[in-house]
């Protein structure tokens, strides 16, 4: 007998008793989006700036860096290896209020690892763009596509006694750009 | 060795002890304000639960759904009875590629196999990329916390350990310096990797994904940088739908650390051109557990680890007290399912206070089940001599009022007339560390009837 067939035969012998599903519960979420979004994400490291104006991000945010990407403007041939990235420059699919999270889509990468492997990052969000919570969240992404992720912050870690190091593996900064 | 002994060894060294008591203990306060800043926190536990029962009762279904939706999107599904099993699955994907070079992301169930050692005896690299996790590895020691494996390493040592191993400056224990370094240190073995191992926080059967959540990005850049990526995960790891996310993502973190979310969130639905990814789906004494009355809700654990960090003999005793992969409160209730005589002092191991139960995002009732252990065990016979003999000599006493009495008032005149020496013996363990209370003049009983008079 294949272990699949194996490990399922055991499972149904031993299913406990049948519990339903629980019924659909709506949740409340802070009132002031935006300024949930923007506390929350500071609290977890992240940056938030506020702007009109799309253009001259990464100049304006990191001058003096060299090796960056654009990824709006879709695939590019980077003269430099990716892990030499200093500043990438992403469109949010859209934020979350209750964490500071915005959401990545595989659509807007053309490397899955562009958004971790980069030393800086950017993300540009429209401010209608933010929903209240999690529950939200995923009523919003009807499809997944390949890969995706909520990121909430620079990366860190606590491991070494508890003292929180920003910049663990990942970006060692994470900045929203807010825009209308 | 049981679990008193070691939790003795680790209480030797007392300014240690209460370190290590006021680290966990400020993880469980982090816990707190996240909890009390959401209303509808205890909505969400019931909800995590029923959600988490419904699954269990179940889990065929679900996760034959979970394996049609994976398969569908490309990812290949495997299937292990056991640790042996899972650990030779992982040998034999990595073979097939010719990897030899490794990166592994925390997976406690990757723990439980012993997997690491195995894939070193045939020949291949195994780097824990997990900050904690490396940590660990380096000092050859097993993780003493699920969420914080290092959790009882001060600076110091985690600055001997990385000077040892990754010629660091000797005696720079700063914890952005030691940081760094394993940033520098662990990117290189991403770059060049052949294969990432990672476990699984959530597996959705509504569409074949596989949910991890990390603070450092390391499951991510492991697992996009690899050709390969096999994620192994528990029976009891399946959830219905994508949407019941919502409630697991937003419980998990701020009962592990107190942060709204973790920094990465990663859905993993299809592998990317060029790679291949893997599912094992782990028994390993699951499908036992779950046919158990009373244990099996203990399957609805989502690894955040509040129980330990609550746990008033977790934080005091350390988690390689318990000996298992998954200490604390929740390991107490699954280890000795897997070997009661081998686990048979950790249940004893609590107060029963109850903490864990208050803290378990998904409403385990942790302390019900180590009461209902310590019967199990007692009446298989493993609850060791001492306690055999003392429990049948209270029976004894206990259902004899003459005998009862008799003894009230001896032990009174002991305590008052006895000098402490004598009182303090090896056979009195209550007195090792307390003083006993001063003895009154009268039992109740004699009290009562002088009162009614």
């Amino acid at each position: 007998m294949r272990s699949r067939d194996h490990i399922i035969s055991r499972i149904r012998e031993n299913l406990p008793e049948k519990k339903d599903y629980p019924k659909d519960t709506a949740f409340d979420y802070p009132e002031q989006l935006l300024d949930s979004f923007r506390e929350n994400l500071i609290t977890q490291g992240g940056a938030v700036v506020e702007r009109m104006s799309r253009d001259s991000l990464i100049q304006d945010l990191f001058p003096g860096a060299i090796r960056t990407l654009d990824l709006r403007r879709g695939y590019s041939t980077p003269d430099f290896p990716l892990n030499e990235l200093e500043v990438a420059l992403f469109t949010a699919g859209f934020g979350v209020a209750e964490n500071g999270a915005i959401w990545c889509s595989e659509k807007m990468l053309w490397k899955r690892e562009l958004p971790v492997i980069a030393e800086h990052v950017i993300f540009v969000l429209k401010k209608k763009d933010i929903v209240g919570n999690m529950h939200s969240a995923y009523e919003r992404l009807a499809d997944l596509t390949g890969y995706g992720l909520f990121i909430s912050g620079p990366s860190k870690t606590a491991d070494i006694e508890q003292s929180l190091v920003i910049g663990a593996h990942g970006p060692k900064s994470h900045t929203v750009v807010l825009i209308d | 060795m049981s679990h008193p002994e070691k939790a003795t060894a680790f209480l030797k060294d007392k300014a240690r002890a209460r370190w290590h008591d006021q680290s966990l203990w400020l993880v469980r306060s982090k816990r707190d304000n996240a909890a009390t800043k959401l209303k509808e926190w205890e909505d969400l536990r019931n909800l995590a639960s029923q959600i988490k029962e419904h699954t269990l009762s179940h889990l065929d279904t679900y996760l034959s759904r979970f394996e049609e939706k994976a398969m569908e999107n490309g990812v290949i599904v495997h299937w292990a009875a056991d640790a042996m099993e899972h650990n030779r699955i992982v040998e034999n994907i990595l073979k097939k590629h010719r990897a030899k070079k490794v990166v592994k992301s925390k997976s406690m169930l990757t723990e439980e196999c012993h997997l690491n050692q195995h894939l070193e005896k045939c020949g291949m690299e195994v780097i824990d990329t997990d900050l904690g996790e490396r940590i660990i590895q380096l000092a050859k020691e097993p993780p003493s916390h699920i969420v914080m494996p290092a959790i009882h390493k001060k600076r110091e040592e985690v600055s001997e350990i990385f000077h040892t191993h990754l010629h660091t400056e000797k005696g720079n224990s700063d914890p952005l310096y030691l940081a760094s370094s394993a940033r520098a240190h662990l990117r290189e073995k991403f770059l060049n990797a052949d294969a990432a191992i990672s476990g699984v926080n959530y597996a959705v059967a509504e569409s074949g994904s596989v949910v991890i959540c990390t603070n450092e990005g390391n499951a991510d850049l492991g697992i996009n940088l690899a050709k390969v990526h096999i994620a192994c995960m528990g029976i009891e790891k399946v959830i219905p739908k994508t949407k019941d996310l919502g409630v697991f993502l937003r419980l998990l973190a701020r009962s592990a650390t107190g942060q709204a979310i973790t920094t990465y969130s990663s859905h993993f639905q299809k592998p990317r051109d060029g790679a291949e990814m893997h599912v094992v789906i782990v028994d390993n004494g699951r499908s036992d557990q779950l046919g158990r009355e009373h244990y099996h809700s203990s399957l609805k654990c989502i690894r955040c680890g509040a129980c330990m960090n609550t746990c008033p003999i977790y934080r005091r005793s350390g988690g390689h007290s318990y000996d298992y992969t998954v200490p604390g409160p929740i390991g107490a209730i699954l280890a000795p399912g897997r070997d009661m005589k081998k686990y048979s002092s950790l249940p004893f191991a609590s107060t029963l206070c109850g903490s864990c139960s208050d803290v378990c995002p998904v409403k385990i009732n942790i302390h019900e089940q180590l009461y209902k252990w310590r019967q199990d065990i007692g009446e298989a016979g493993y609850s060791g001599q001492s306690k055999s003999l003392l429990m049948a000599l209270a029976g004894q006493i206990l259902s004899s009022p003459r005998v009862y009495i008799l003894l009230g008032r001896f032990s009174r005149w002991t305590l008052r007339n006895l000098p402490a020496f004598l009182i303090n013996n090896r056979f009195n363990t209550w007195g090792k560390r307390r003083d006993l209370p001063d003895p009154p003049n009268r039992s109740f009983q004699e009290w009562y009837k002088k009162r009614k008079r």
